[in-house]
């Protein structure tokens, strides 16, 4: 194709990411209201954008496929940040009017944030992916699958059965949610794979029924006459096989995704899963062992305790605490590529990143729009530390911070996403809420949510910024492409989320309603009368949606209003996330955080994902281990991420589907 | 010694993290003035409900009354299954003097302090006496670099150019860019990273225009892949000047 201009952004890259984008979306925000977690997109959109522009439309270079994936995950990541948070003021009050302009400011107000943190993070770039060289697994992986048909047959064929093989491990963990008639696909829980119940001990011998009562609790928890399930739901319960003790979770998460995250992390993952081994190997069993668990706290929940009510806010201090050690150390690398961005010299004929004075010009209207928005939705109250200010000025400072907070929250979460492809956003959309109710006074719930959407929005458009930047630079993409594209389609998503939001809590009170209005028919008319007429429940509990992250956050606006939240915890942390960047390696503060923020099982996936890289890297070497191991791991993100959003999009479909039939 | 500072990180780590987590509790033997009017944050005790089901003595969010200090104190723990020694209650409220882990969240601190120090002052030898699969960044190294990239540029014009260029590419990825990228840690540890920012990012312009030439090539677009390579060497050559000012210090 002698003569002909390398196609990279086009028209058809473009429309067919934001199609995408936004059926991702719409899908992402039912599955994450329905089971508390996203994925983001990437991987999905590379594939499908091989398949549409490369098979169907017979076009599509390497690189216009990259910028279809860069635009669809940007429209698609953003869910996290409106399903985290903006269900909380329907929980708080459910009868908060849908469509009413609060929320369309809120919207707006999100999409700004988008918009800002896809800019402010642009600077970044050089010091994350060139200078620090962070991994981004996720962004490795994709690098490898678009690379894959030029990469030749081999690869391909590797990669296609490793996301074979993920779609098949993984199915029946999220299978459970596909529903029809009442009953659910069959999951790994329907196996019945179940420990042996031990043999009743014989009447009248008071030491061999003390013994049977022991060895019935190691295998049957919940008291239900059935041995525990060794494979329950998404996790594989080795422990209880071994015969381990409960307080000792050896529970690996089945998740082919989180292997290849780990595998693709490589020795530095490797402590995530030391500082998963102190929070819940050490710490966890020595709180339990030492007396300061309730006893009403059993050994086989002594993991799930620990990491709600200890290791989570330590985590989360440790984050803050070696992020703010992070970009000390990285102050110097910041500073040179702040002073090559404005210098914006060229080496070649090409400007290969975006300038600080666009930089500028878009964030600037974005702040303006946050003020706004602030100023709009917020009650005035003179409570908080600005409580003595004027409502005018209560608001400009809320910005400011609003704006400064992003600019660090998001260093936070594309750190956390470069070193181990997690980002741990409700943590910080938890510390947002925080710190909004400490400047604007407790009472002021709409506010907090406001700047806590806003940061989630403007930190995962970062996180996912820096993420395909880095697929960019392994496969050649010039920055700035990716950056102009990414940022003029960030404010996409919010809009599609608050309206799927708005389609789901109408179809919820729609139902609610009509169980409801059922049920009391046949109900005394005294309880008739006492109950008045149905309004259904728009979200949370005893809806198909339950919106966990946003139940949680909840949960901590009221501890907040209540006086509950462990700053003491969160300080320790900080302290100690800071110290420990202080040595070799400054992001370590980071990697020990955020496994105490996580679960431990899927810690241990990841950390068995790190393992097996460096096991491989010793035996075949290094290039061995590159050259075939990032095509496999690639696979094993793809084939998870491909089928979890196929569940999702279907068991959004279903309910229609069975109204049909 | 690095390993003295690793294990005196990991210690401290464990003993400031132990104590910390011990912040809001209070043990439910401390004096009664200690322990009087403050807020549970967590159930308390337990004692068995009805149909044999372990319920808690007070609930979250009870205050500390006589009342519920002597019934917690009076139903001890020894069920299967509950904490075997339990001791605490967790409270709302903090407070320096209650905190019964401070001590060890001192020494933790100090302890991780040290090995931090100590892990910062010999991080440079560590890293120069990585194994032997790396090339050490230097003008000369790059100035080789160049050569390769000159080398494909050659055979751009001839037949079969866009497979010979996505193999040599994948080679002076092999040869030179891994192996370049291996010792950045000794790198930034020996000139600092301020001084070493901008050689390193002009390093990974060339990786980056390379991969583009790769990938221009792999899609049969011959004539972006040359240009990508001439990018390539252009940032090299620009490498080679900062480097060489780096090793001139100036």
């Amino acid at each position: 194709m002698t003569g002909k201009r390398y196609p990279e952004i086009t028209w058809s890259s473009m429309v067919f990411g934001i199609f995408v984008g936004v059926l991702m979306n719409a899908s992402m925000t039912y599955a994450g209201l329905k089971i508390g977690f996203t994925i983001t997109g990437s991987a999905i959109a590379a594939v499908l954008g091989f398949g549409v522009l490369r098979g169907v439309l017979r076009r599509g270079s390497i690189l216009e496929v990259n910028l279809a994936q860069t635009v669809a995950s940007t429209v698609n990541t953003i869910t996290s940040g409106i399903i985290f948070t903006v269900p909380v003021l329907f929980l708080i009050n459910p009868e908060q009017p849908r469509g009413g302009v609060r929320l369309w400011l809120i919207t707006l107000a999100c999409a700004a944030g988008a918009v800002m943190g896809c800019a402010f993070i642009v600077p970044l770039r050089k010091q994350m992916i060139e200078i620090d060289r962070l991994r981004f697994p996720s962004g490795t992986a994709m690098s490898a699958i678009l690379r894959a048909p030029g990469a030749g047959g081999k690869k391909s064929l590797v990669l296609i059965v490793a996301a074979i093989f993920a779609a098949i491990l993984y199915y029946p963990t999220a299978s459970t949610q596909l529903k029809w008639n009442g009953r659910h696909a069959l999951g790994y829980s329907d196996q019945e794979w179940r420990l042996a119940m031990p043999e009743p001990a014989a009447a009248g011998d008071a030491s061999a029924e003390a013994n049977y009562q022991a060895q019935l609790h190691r295998v049957d928890h919940n008291r239900d006459g059935k041995g525990d399930l060794v494979l329950d739901g998404e996790e594989f319960h080795l422990g209880r096989l071994l015969g381990i003790p409960d307080f000792l979770a050896l529970t690996l998460a089945i998740s082919p995704l989180s292997f290849g995250a780990g595998y693709l992390s490589g020795r530095p993952g490797l402590m995530v899963l030391a500082g998963g081994v102190l929070a819940y190997w050490v710490l966890a069993p020595a709180a339990y062992l030492g007396g300061f668990m309730p006893p009403t706290v059993q050994d086989f929940q002594v993991t799930e305790s620990a990491r709600i009510g200890l290791t989570r806010p330590l985590g989360i201090g440790m984050l803050l605490g070696g992020a703010t050690m992070g970009i000390v150390a990285a102050l110097p690398a910041m500073r040179a590529a702040f002073k090559s961005i404005a210098s914006a010299t060229r080496i070649t004929k090409r400007q290969d990143e975006m300038d600080l004075r666009t930089i500028l010009l878009i964030a600037a209207p974005c702040a303006i729009v946050l003020f706004f928005a602030a100023h709009l939705t917020r009650t005035p109250g003179d409570s908080g530390w600005l409580g003595g200010l004027p409502f005018l000025a209560q608001n400009l400072v809320i910005t400011v911070v609003g704006v400064v907070w992003i600019w660090f929250a998001g260093i936070i979460i594309a750190q956390c996403t470069g070193m181990t492809d997690w980002s741990p956003i409700s943590g910080i959309a938890l510390l947002t809420v925080v710190l909004v109710m400490l400047l604007g006074g407790a009472s002021d719930t709409v506010g907090a949510v406001m700047v806590g959407a806003t940061l989630c929005c403007a930190v995962t458009a970062s996180a996912d910024m820096m993420t395909d930047l880095k697929t960019g630079q392994l496969i050649g993409s010039i920055p700035r492409r990716q950056q102009m594209s990414q940022t003029l389609t960030a404010a996409i998503g919010p809009f599609v989320s608050m309206a799927t939001l708005m389609l789901i809590i109408s179809n919820n009170l729609e139902q609610t309603k009509s169980a409801e209005i059922a049920r009391l028919a046949n109900a005394p008319a005294a309880e008739r009368a006492a109950a008045g007429e149905p309004k259904g429940i728009p979200i949370g509990p005893g809806t198909e949606t339950p919106a966990p992250q946003a139940t949680a956050l909840l949960a901590v606006i009221n501890g907040m209003q209540g006086g509950e939240l462990p700053y003491a915890l969160y300080g320790c942390g900080a302290v100690l996330g800071l110290l420990l960047g202080v040595g070799a390696f400054s992001g370590l503060g980071v990697l020990v955080g955020i496994s105490m923020y996580l679960p431990f099982h899927s810690i241990l996936t990841y950390g068995l994902g790190c393992v097996t890289q460096m096991i491989v890297a010793k035996v075949k070497g290094d290039d061995w281990a590159e050259e075939w191991g990032v095509p496999t791991c690639a696979g094993f993100v793809i084939g998870e991420g491909l089928l979890a959003l196929g569940i999702a999009a279907l068991a959004l479909a279903l309910p229609s589907l069975e109204k049909m039939f | 010694m690095q390993w003295v500072a690793s294990l005196l990180m990991m210690l401290g780590t464990s003993l400031g993290v132990y104590g910390a987590a011990s912040a809001y509790y209070v043990p439910i033997d401390a004096p009664d003035e200690v322990i009087l009017n403050l807020t549970l944050n967590d159930d308390a005790g337990a004692k068995p409900g009805d149909n044999g089901v372990i319920v808690p003595v007070a609930k979250r969010g009870r205050q500390l009354d006589a009342a519920a200090i002597a019934e917690l104190r009076k139903n001890a723990p020894g069920m299967p299954g509950q904490s075997p020694a339990w001791k605490y209650v967790r409270v709302k409220e903090f407070a320096w003097s209650r905190w019964p882990g401070k001590w060890y969240t001192a020494a933790g601190t100090l302890m991780l302090l040290g090995g931090a120090l100590l892990a910062r002052k010999t991080r440079g030898a560590v890293v120069a006496a990585d194994d032997g699969s790396v090339v050490p960044i230097s003008a000369m190294s790059v100035a080789e670099l160049e050569a390769d990239i000159e080398a494909i540029l050659r055979q751009s014009q001839s037949a079969g150019a866009a497979k010979a260029i996505c193999d040599l590419t994948d080679a002076i990825q092999k040869r030179w860019i891994k192996p370049l990228v291996r010792s950045q840690p000794a790198f930034i540890s020996a000139t600092g990273i301020g001084r070493a920012a901008e050689a390193l990012s002009s390093l990974a312009a060339v990786e980056r225009n390379l991969n583009r030439a790769w990938s221009a090539a792999a899609d049969g677009y011959l004539e972006e892949s040359i240009e990508a390579l001439g990018d390539a060497r252009i940032y090299c050559q620009s490498t080679r000047e900062k480097l060489l000012k780096l090793e001139r210090g100036t």
